[in-house]
């Protein structure tokens, strides 16, 4: 809100500081001033309000409260008297009726006659223009004067538009339309809380004013409104007509009650003093019953307790009486009873807060807290993330932190079978509408942007993802997903780009000691167009026991064409919450063998088909505890060989530890070996 | 047979003679054999003639060859030394390399700026006792905003524009969190107090994306209740956790008023800033300070509204913003960096 400085003068009998001195002093003990503005005679200080202390503070006298306390004096209210003509009588000149007593706690209503219609004088309509406001004339000017003031809004109608001289607070009726004072005409929903005469509405009820009532140079009577309207309907209308008004934003933070009567006073007796005129006998004033003032109790050694403090009592009394609270000592502490335009006290809480802020939040120092010495909990799954991030890192993949929006730009690729996907019901934009049903897409975006300038892409990322369930709602998963490709051609197919990504797996799972992850043929399901993602022949499902933890493959190369990526890419995906499950820290060790260790060299021939795991099968359950290790070191296809054949080199280490194997030893184990091979119809070389 | 004794210092001093000039490992080899050999050497061959000696000679004659022989070993085995040393000394002589030539590029990962500085603060608060705890990010309006005593259509919701999901397949009411906040309530709901906990993760806000603002971002949240936890505790362990954090016990932090739903009071927390160090430069807008964190007291609402009795238990609540921290930090102007993938970028860190 805009506030004048020289206004604020006005309630404070103290000089005030310079303005921008003034400005910190709210910033520090109230609220943020963003900004101070020097205007003809006058500063601007462009106070932040926040929405619990916009029931009092979106006016002057509000700020000049709080001021007032920091300076450490009191504010002084204006009070107004208002001259009636006591033989006119308002009774009978307008009649108010409130139909939605839930929606309108309050209407209060005086009349006016024989005013003169204007210009406003000098001081007026520059004080409101230094504010952002445009002067109108000098009645409607007077209502957002008063306004700016106390912070109750007010409206002015030409009473002799009024058809019927009365005014029923209502709901608006199916099709009903008006046009407001800006000369928009606007289609009223039935939820929408109007102001009308006999004939139609006569302003959008806490928003806008009508043209039908409005004042003009030719009005002479005039009816004055300060009611209370709901905050939640004012709040919904305004948001649906997209209409925010400076009295759609005070109703909709919420008003009290209370307000309508000295407003309406004050806006009459300033009407009287700018465009002359009589007010009539009374103030028409419908209303349920009226909330009391909202009060609390606290105790200084509760608000002490709770801030970490060591204020006096007195300067708390003190404190609370300059912000205009009365107190009142009770057997269970202080009965505090806040100024009509709050609604925010409650609690010893807010009582609390209001001595911290008049205190001084930075005066409070700092207090180490006292307690137990509890060890935290540990959490396993950040642990296992910072151990998987970790060896993500050691294995050379640097970590991203990618958007989780995607957009509906591959939708067309995926034959729109996103079917599992979900999406946001108000997204910035199309390529930000869905949730990420995986980390890839986006790595795979990574991998183009960064194939501009880079040679060679390898990434990773933690992050969710989201699907959702079968029925209704939302699976969210933390997955771990790595991607890998490069622009320097291997010597092989490009297979080895999987059997690196394969590698950088096993290293992950032996660092977080998990020993028994198997690699298990990769069979397309329908889930997000699966058989689209990833490349069929050369794509594992990671598992342990039955149960999937991931996935490790090529992309798919119609995927990678649609990313407009030209080299292979090699990519993996896992579920960390299943990481976190089978993750060990217990390793046991193993005793370092004392004697020796053989190794010899064997080669088999074996149909194109047949699976490495297979063969190494074979060979370890023949080889048995004597076979230490077999570690295949050659694949050959090709030359001297049928092209359904492929030749397999293994080193075979022998070794027993509790004595040195002799020759005959292992070549008895080698011959088993050969023979268990040959039993399968392979040919053995070595 | 006669052998004089004498002779061998004659070959002794021949042999030294002739040791002293050789260079080579070969010519050494040779001399070794001259005196050594199996068949040719003189001193093999001196030996071998001590059994046709008489019992006194053999004792005058075999102490006089097994002295020369102890001489010639041990000189020999003196030169082969120096002499392989000479060699690989003279080895690194040519072996000489440029050194300012590049270093092999050995393929490193990097961690994110925001794992950094997110692991740090972890580390930092679980040495006071805090633990780390998760939740989702895809919340029910109530984990939110309801227990978290922001009311619906209250303006105090339009302090943090939303996204939300479609209610038709996500179910009513959920919404990506606006705040980690809502990690709180999950906590609270299913634990008995006292509570030291921290919540780093990402949240959203239906924000267009700019230098400055991104639609999604990281937080760390962080509440500590008990008897007896006051405003002035938070300071302090702020202040502990800020100091830590950029290491640097100058740094202090200061408090002002401010406004959330469900903290009461609440401040707004600044920190010296941490560019200038109070000397007032451009990042800080030249006031000193650094806007980072939000905190304050519980409201007794939020604790009532998860069945905790607030008149006796209290505590505070904040969050602190690390992608704010780790571009002050690094210098980074320009939030979407952050998440954008770039490797000239990430490399960086």
């Amino acid at each position: 809100m805009k506030v004048s400085y020289k206004w604020l003068q006005e309630y404070i009998a103290k000089k005030l500081p310079t303005p921008e001195k003034t400005a910190e002093l709210l910033t520090m003990y109230t609220f943020e001033v963003e900004g101070v503005e020097k205007v003809k005679g006058d500063a601007v200080l462009d106070v932040k309000v926040l929405p619990n202390r916009a029931h009092d503070c979106l006016s002057h006298f509000g700020i000049a409260r709080e001021l007032a306390a920091i300076l450490k004096t009191e504010a002084k209210r204006v009070t107004v008297k208002v001259k009636e003509q006591k033989k006119l009588k308002v009774n009978n000149s307008l009649k108010v009726a409130i139909q939605e007593s839930e929606l309108c706690a309050r209407y209060a209503a005086r009349v006016m006659y024989g005013v003169k219609i204007g210009p406003s004088p000098k001081w007026l309509t520059q004080r409101l223009e230094a504010l952002g406001q445009r002067s109108i004339n000098n009645v409607v000017d007077a209502t957002n004067y008063v306004m700016l003031a106390l912070g109750q809004p007010l409206h002015a109608f030409d009473l002799d538009a009024v058809a019927g001289h009365a005014i029923t607070v209502r709901k608006a009726r199916v099709g009903e339309k008006i046009t407001t004072l800006d000369g928009d005409t606007v289609a009223l929903a039935a939820s929408d809380l109007v102001i009308a005469d006999t004939e139609a509405p006569l302003a959008i009820a806490g928003i806008k004013g009508g043209k039908k009532a409005e004042v003009t140079a030719h009005t002479i009577n005039i009816a004055l409104e300060a009611a209370t309207f709901d905050s939640v309907a004012v709040r919904k209308t305004s948001r649906r007509l997209n209409l925010r008004t400076e009295s759609s934003m005070r109703f909709e933070n919420g008003l009290s009650s209370l307000l309508p009567p000295e407003a309406l006073d004050a806006v009459a007796s300033l009407i009287v003093e700018l465009a002359g005129g009589e007010t009539a006998g009374g103030v028409l004033d419908v209303h349920a019953k009226l909330p009391s003032l909202q009060t609390a109790l606290f105790t200084a050694e509760g608000v002490n307790k709770l801030l970490g403090t060591d204020i006096a009592e007195k300067e708390m009394l003190l404190t609370l009486k300059r912000l205009g609270f009365t107190t009142q000592k009770t057997a269970k502490g202080f009965l505090v009873t806040a100024p009509k335009e709050r609604l925010d006290i409650e609690h010893q809480a807010d009582i609390a807060e209001e001595i911290a802020r008049m205190h001084g939040m930075m005066h409070i120092t700092s207090v180490l807290p006292e307690s137990t010495l509890i060890p935290a909990e540990q959490n396993n799954a950040i642990i296992t993330t910072d151990n998987i991030r970790a060896a993500c890192a050691a294995l050379g993949l640097s970590e991203v932190y990618n958007r989780s929006f995607i957009g509906t730009r591959h939708m067309g690729y995926f034959h729109n079978r996103y079917a599992s996907v979900v999406s946001v019901a108000n997204p910035l934009s199309d390529d930000q509408k869905y949730l990420r049903p995986s980390l890839l897409f986006a790595l795979l975006d990574n991998v183009t942007e960064n194939f501009k300038h880079e040679k060679v892409v390898r990434l990773f990322e933690v992050g969710n993802t989201f699907a959702l369930k079968e029925k209704r709602g939302v699976r969210e998963q933390t997955m771990v997903a790595g991607i890998i490709t490069t622009k320097e051609k291997g010597k092989d197919d490009g297979r080895g780009l999987f059997y690196e990504a394969k590698g950088i797996t096993d290293a992950l799972f032996e660092k977080l000691g998990i020993d028994d992850a198997w690699y298990d043929d990769y069979l397309p399901s329908p889930e997000y167009s699966d058989e689209r993602f990833w490349h069929r022949g050369r794509t594992a499902v990671i598992k342990v026991g039955d149960a999937t933890i991931g996935t490790v493959g090529e992309a798919a190369p119609a995927l990678l064409h649609l990313y407009d990526i030209h080299e292979r890419v090699a990519m993996f995906e896992l579920d960390r919450a299943k990481l976190a499950e089978l993750a060990q820290e217990k390793r046991a060790y193993q005793p370092i063998i004392k004697f020796p260790a053989v190794e010899r060299d064997i080669a088999v021939v074996v149909p194109a088909e047949t699976k490495i795991d297979r063969v190494q099968y074979v060979l370890e359950v023949a080889g048995g505890e004597l076979l230490l290790d077999s570690d295949l070191f050659d694949i050959y296809e090709g030359e001297h060989l049928e092209a359904t054949q492929k030749s397999l080199a293994f080193h075979l280490i022998f070794q027993s530890p509790t004595r040195t194997l002799t020759d005959a030893e292992v070549n008895d184990v080698f011959k088993k070996i050969a023979g268990a091979l040959k039993s399968e119809e392979w040919d053995v070389r070595s | 047979m006669h052998i004089d004794p004498k002779q061998f210092e004659h070959i002794q001093k021949e042999a030294a003679t002739e040791l002293a000039h050789i260079v080579t490992r070969e010519d050494l080899e040779r001399l070794r054999l001259k005196y050594f050999g199996r068949k040719e050497g003189v001193l093999t061959g001196a030996l071998r003639s001590l059994k046709d000696l008489s019992e006194e000679e053999k004792k005058t004659v075999g102490h006089a060859v097994h002295t020369v022989k102890l001489y010639l070993e041990e000189a020999l085995a003196k030169k082969e030394r120096a002499l392989i040393e000479a060699e690989l000394h003279d080895q690194q002589r040519k072996e000489k390399i440029d050194v300012t030539a590049p270093g092999k590029k050995i393929p490193a990962g990097h961690l994110h700026p925001l794992t950094q500085l997110i692991d740090k603060a972890c580390d930092i608060f679980i040495a006071m006792g805090f633990a780390v705890v998760e939740g989702p990010e895809v919340e029910t309006e109530r984990h939110n905003f309801d227990a978290l005593n922001v009311p619906k259509d209250h303006p105090a919701r339009d302090m943090q524009d939303t996204f939300w999901l479609d209610p038709a397949v996500a179910g009513p009411g959920m919404l990506l969190r606006t705040q980690t906040s809502s990690v709180q309530i999950r906590y609270m709901e299913t634990h008995e107090p006292p509570f030291r906990i921290i919540a780093p993760g990402r949240v959203f806000r239906s924000e267009a994306t700019d230098a400055t603002h991104e639609a999604q971002f990281y937080q760390i949240e962080g509440l500590m209740v008990g008897k007896d936890v006051s405003l002035a505790n938070a300071k302090a362990v702020l202040e502990v956790f800020f100091q830590r954090l950029l290491a640097n016990k100058k740094i202090s932090i200061r408090f002002r008023p401010s406004y959330f739903p469900f903290t009461e009071p609440s401040v707004e927390m600044d920190v010296t800033c941490f560019k200038c160090f109070g000397k007032k430069c451009a990042v800080c807008k030249r006031t000193g300070w650094l806007e980072v964190a939000g905190a304050g007291m519980v409201h007794p609402k939020v604790l009532e509204n998860v069945g905790i009795d607030a008149r006796e238990w209290q505590g505070f609540a904040f969050g602190a913003a690390p992608d704010r921290i780790a571009m002050t930090r690094y210098g980074i102007d320009d939030i979407r960096l952050m998440y954008g993938g770039d490797m000239r970028f990430l490399k960086q860190f």
